[in-house]
């Protein structure tokens, strides 16, 4: 085997994709010639440069992930991995559909924001009240029933609105 | 490593795990085909994505780190068919070797010998480069035989070799 031969063959041998006999043959020809060591130190050199490549602009895209994670942070709002974008994707398609089909069910309603303790009547004329839901759980309150979609709300009070 | 057996169990923390112990490989073969950081990024994220979608499809006797690469793969693919880059990517080559750069800079001559090669030559030479597969699965995620992966490794690099030689004698005779 010639050096023009074992140089082409290098790659493969430095990848240990070459089969005996030819891994020998090529090991003791590099061993015995200077041209074809310098030779094989130069396809090392590419290697390192096609990991450095890869690695640097691998780099970039994980620091691009970084700093646009530390603004979300510096915002006050999570960071989220791939696997967490992910699984919110599914959840999103979950809360979206339950939304909407919430929605659908309840679109006919009022609500009542109240930051001090009142009395309110309510009176929606259709469809049928159904049941009056109070967001916040902690509030002290108490609900009659007045008439056909009358009732008497009382918010007696509580830490949040 | 993920045990096959457990693969269609595999939960958010194993999924994680995988998506760690690939990502980098996954984004160098992704980054080997489309030449460009960024479409290699949304190329992985959308092979993960769709990997994760079809998981418990996958046959448990699959190799499935080469099912990945093949998704991305054919991720990469679309995307160029789509951008309609494949002819943009040669003619950016081109235009790179005609203003060669006058710079010593390894990684941007490596950069540059690489768009010279074809796509299955590039392929070939990225998942080989990080440690894991071996010839034969990377024809398994290329669809070719193990000897064909051989040859486009050989003359890819064999390519490589020649086109730094040509263009930048200074630094090959520097090594």
């Amino acid at each position: 085997m010639n050096c023009k031969d074992v140089q082409k063959l290098l790659p493969l041998y430095l990848k240990k994709l070459i089969e005996e006999p030819m891994l020998s043959e090529i090991s003791s020809h590099v061993e015995n010639c200077l041209n074809c060591k310098k030779a094989l130190e130069f396809e090392k050199e590419i290697t390192r440069g096609i990991e450095e490549l890869f690695e640097t602009e691998f780099r970039e895209i994980k620091h691009d992930f970084s700093t646009s994670a530390n603004t979300r942070k510096a915002n006050g709002r999570k960071t989220f991995t791939l696997i967490k974008k992910i699984t919110l994707a599914f959840a999103a398609t979950i809360i979206l559909t339950a939304g909407l089909l919430f929605f659908k069910q309840t679109r006919n309603f009022k609500s009542i924001v109240v930051t001090q303790p009142k009395i309110e009547t309510v009176k929606i004329s259709e469809p049928l009240i159904k049941d009056i839901v109070f967001i916040d759980g902690k509030l002290k309150t108490k609900v009659n029933k007045l008439g056909n979609n009358v009732y008497l709300v009382q918010i007696q009070g509580g830490q949040n609105d | 490593m993920i045990e096959e057996k457990s693969f269609l169990l595999l939960n958010e923390e194993e999924f994680e795990r995988f998506f760690k112990e690939n990502e980098k490989a996954a984004f160098s073969f992704a980054y080997s085909i489309l030449l460009n950081r960024e479409d290699a990024k949304d190329a992985v994220q959308e092979g993960f994505m769709k990997f994760y979608k079809a998981k418990k499809r996958i046959d448990k006797n699959r190799n499935f780190k080469a099912y990945l690469f093949q998704i991305i793969k054919n991720v990469c693919f679309d995307m160029l068919n789509s951008r309609k880059q494949t002819e943009d990517i040669e003619n950016i080559a081109l235009k790179e070797s005609k203003d060669r750069i006058e710079t010593m800079d390894r990684k941007k001559i490596i950069k540059e010998a690489m768009r010279i090669l074809n796509k299955q030559e590039r392929m070939v030479i990225s998942l080989l480069t990080f440690e894991g597969f071996s010839s034969r699965e990377v024809g398994e995620i290329m669809n070719i035989s193990d000897s064909t992966v051989r040859n486009h490794f050989m003359s890819g690099r064999n390519k490589m070799k020649n086109f730094i030689i040509k263009n930048y004698p200074e630094y090959a005779r520097a090594l």
